[in-house]
């Protein structure tokens, strides 16, 4: 199929013998605690109980659970008439505690997490770590020097038991529980997740990591997590996720709440990859005070079905929102993500750059929202999405909604849609490259913009992660 | 109002342009659909919309590339310029492309009167009023 040159017979042989996922080993199954199959009010109380948490957060899920029973499905995304809720495990519990060492963590576990690199990355780059397995925490640390300065980074449940006032000061209230159906099933049966508080003033010189792995078949897991920063603080989360390949589907329905103080600043990575069996459905969203900053860094390359629109609310005068996304839809998936960014005060700016791949028969499309509400004057926004279609089986779609209730702004949006320039692949092929070669540069400059604000070691495995899902399939 | 342009021949050509006031207390609900069904089609619209103070505008563009219909190029622009207090517009451009041999792209901006250029009008002598009416009759020359 080659526009240029036959491909050679020893390239095609490497594309067949290459497993496109790495990651979908699975360890043995052994837990201190597994719920039933399926979901209801007993297995809520159960959670909760298993917990130990008093009547404030019990009433919580319980409300919950009710608006998940009354809302109906989303029907103006993805198709998720196949996710059956009875079938899934809401909760199950890997190891008894959270350990502070590698050393106290199972061994099993520990395994996959090496396989991972996870402890390797610890020592080299990172300030702290949450590992999450099935719906627990099993591992967290965090260096003394940042400890030192008031910083707290901990599992969720951790946070809920040592500084209550602290959690439920946000918890809830960026992503209310009736937000939307999935916000409200991780509300009733949430447990894990991260929670960060950032000081007045401190500035996190070092990315804080937490990586979400689930072993279990028809696992669900549902973490939480809250990021509080502080007046003029600064902080990086990045986030991880992997799962092994099973032929049943597993569900990941996460909540993110940030709030970020005034003059502060967060930024949040996220490189999703789970396996091609997981239903990734994710509410995301930053509340930014006067002068504040949120960036997400948002990578989707695996799941079956991905909805994830991380959103910024910028509530104070002159706070900035940006958005950088970048999808790659493969066989069989279906990538539905893009941003949202809602101006409620003057002089508020954002910015969203999607990239998007679609091949061999995956479809990505980008949502996305600008809202400016009245009073929101000298506002502006430029919306920037882009997506490449690799072969005729694929689809790309663009669905951005700009809702302007103010006249004293700008905002700009382009899309563009394109299959890879014959004439950037021949250039690169007249210098020696082979057309798959060329293919996965033309494909990493494209991703470029995004790449490169990754942590280092994030872009290197983002440019390999493309080149494989790229072999073998030439457009 | 719903236009509905569809190129159904192989190498058709279309240029679709089209130029609207909404004045005060209309709300203004309009949509445009390109559907390319043929190979080697292009298609083109240009929408540019004037929403006066009070005036309402829902606008949406949606390009569709059917599978099959391969080198295919496809653009849309919308524009909008919104004038005093009340004026609201949202836009939609949307793409829906199934086939890859394409180059489809929309552009969306809201925007309001330059200052720039009216401070440059006043300073001719125009007043306030005059100037804003000169930029709208150029907005809307294209």
């Amino acid at each position: 199929m080659s526009r240029f040159a036959p491909i050679k017979e020893e390239n095609k042989k490497k594309k067949w013998e290459k497993s496109p996922y790495e990651y979908g080993f699975s360890s043995p199954e052994k837990y201190v605690f597994k719920s039933k199959r399926g979901l209801n009010e007993e297995v809520v109380r159960m959670i909760s109980s298993m917990k130990s948490e008093d009547k404030k957060m019990r009433d919580f899920r319980l409300e919950s659970y009710k608006i998940f029973l009354e809302k109906s499905m989303p029907t103006w995304g993805a198709d998720l008439s196949t996710i059956d809720f009875n079938n899934i495990f809401y909760y199950v519990k890997a190891a008894k505690n959270e350990g502070k060492k590698w050393a106290d963590v199972p061994k099993e576990i520990k395994d996959t997490y090496d396989k991972l690199g996870i402890p390797e990355a610890e020592k080299a780059y990172l300030g702290g770590v949450k590992a999450q397995y099935e719906s627990e925490v099993i591992y967290g640390s965090l260096l003394k020097r940042l400890r030192d300065k008031g910083i707290i980074f901990c599992g969720m449940d951790e946070a809920l038991a040592k500084y209550p006032d602290l959690v439920w000061s946000h918890f809830g209230k960026i992503v209310p529980k009736g937000d939307n159906k999935f916000a409200a099933l991780n509300s009733a049966v949430w447990s894990g997740g991260s929670f960060i508080y950032v000081p007045k003033g401190v500035k996190v010189d070092l990315p804080l990591q937490a990586y979400f792995r689930i072993n279990t078949q028809n696992m669900g897991q549902f973490e939480r997590t809250l990021i509080i920063v502080d007046e003029g603080a600064f902080v990086h989360y990045v986030e991880g996720c992997t799962a092994p390949i099973y032929t049943t589907d597993s569900l990941h329905a996460a909540v993110v709440e940030i709030w970020i103080g005034k003059g502060a600043r967060c930024r949040y990575t996220t490189i999703q990859n789970w396996s091609t069996n997981v239903y990734n459905l994710v509410t995301k969203r930053a509340w930014v005070e006067e002068n504040g900053v949120m960036e997400w860094v948002d990578g989707n390359l695996g799941s079956k079905i991905n909805m994830k629109y991380p959103s910024v609310i910028l509530a104070g005068k002159g706070a900035h929102g940006e958005i950088l996304s970048v999808a790659v839809a493969g066989k069989g998936q279906h990538q539905d993500a893009g941003g949202k960014c809602i101006h409620l005060a003057e002089n508020t700016t954002s910015r969203i750059i999607s990239k998007s791949i679609s091949l061999n028969g995956g479809r990505s499309s980008y949502r996305g929202l600008i809202q400016m509400n009245k009073g929101a004057k000298n506002s502006r926004s430029k919306v920037v999405c882009d997506a490449l279609i690799l072969d005729k089986e694929s689809r790309s779609d663009t669905y951005p909604t700009n809702k302007i209730m103010e006249s004293e702004v700008t905002l700009e949006h382009e899309a563009t849609v394109s299959k890879i320039g014959e004439e950037q692949l021949f250039y690169l092929m007249s210098r020696g490259f082979e057309e798959h070669e060329a293919e996965a540069m033309v494909v990493n400059g494209f991703i470029e913009p995004i790449v490169k604000e990754l942590p280092m070691e994030y872009s290197v495995e983002l440019n390999r992660l493309i080149s494989l899902q790229m072999e073998g399939s030439v457009g | 109002m719903k236009y509905v342009d569809v190129l159904d021949q192989v190498g058709q050509f279309k240029e679709v342009k089209k130029f609207l006031v909404v004045s005060n207390g209309q709300n203004t609900e309009i949509e445009t659909l390109m559907e390319f069904k043929a190979p080697k089609t292009q298609g083109n619209t240009l929408i540019k919309v004037v929403v006066m103070p009070g005036g309402k505008l829902n606008l949406k563009g949606v390009i569709k590339i059917n599978k099959g219909a391969e080198l295919v190029e496809a653009f849309l622009r919308q524009s909008i310029l919104l004038i005093g207090e009340n004026s609201m517009a949202t836009a939609i451009p949307e793409l829906e492309i199934e086939s890859n041999e394409v180059k489809a792209s929309h552009a969306a901006s809201i925007g309001r009167v330059d200052e720039e250029q009216l401070f440059y009008l006043m300073s001719r002598g125009l007043n306030r009023d005059e100037a804003v009416k000169l930029i709208i009759e150029a907005f809307l020359t294209e």
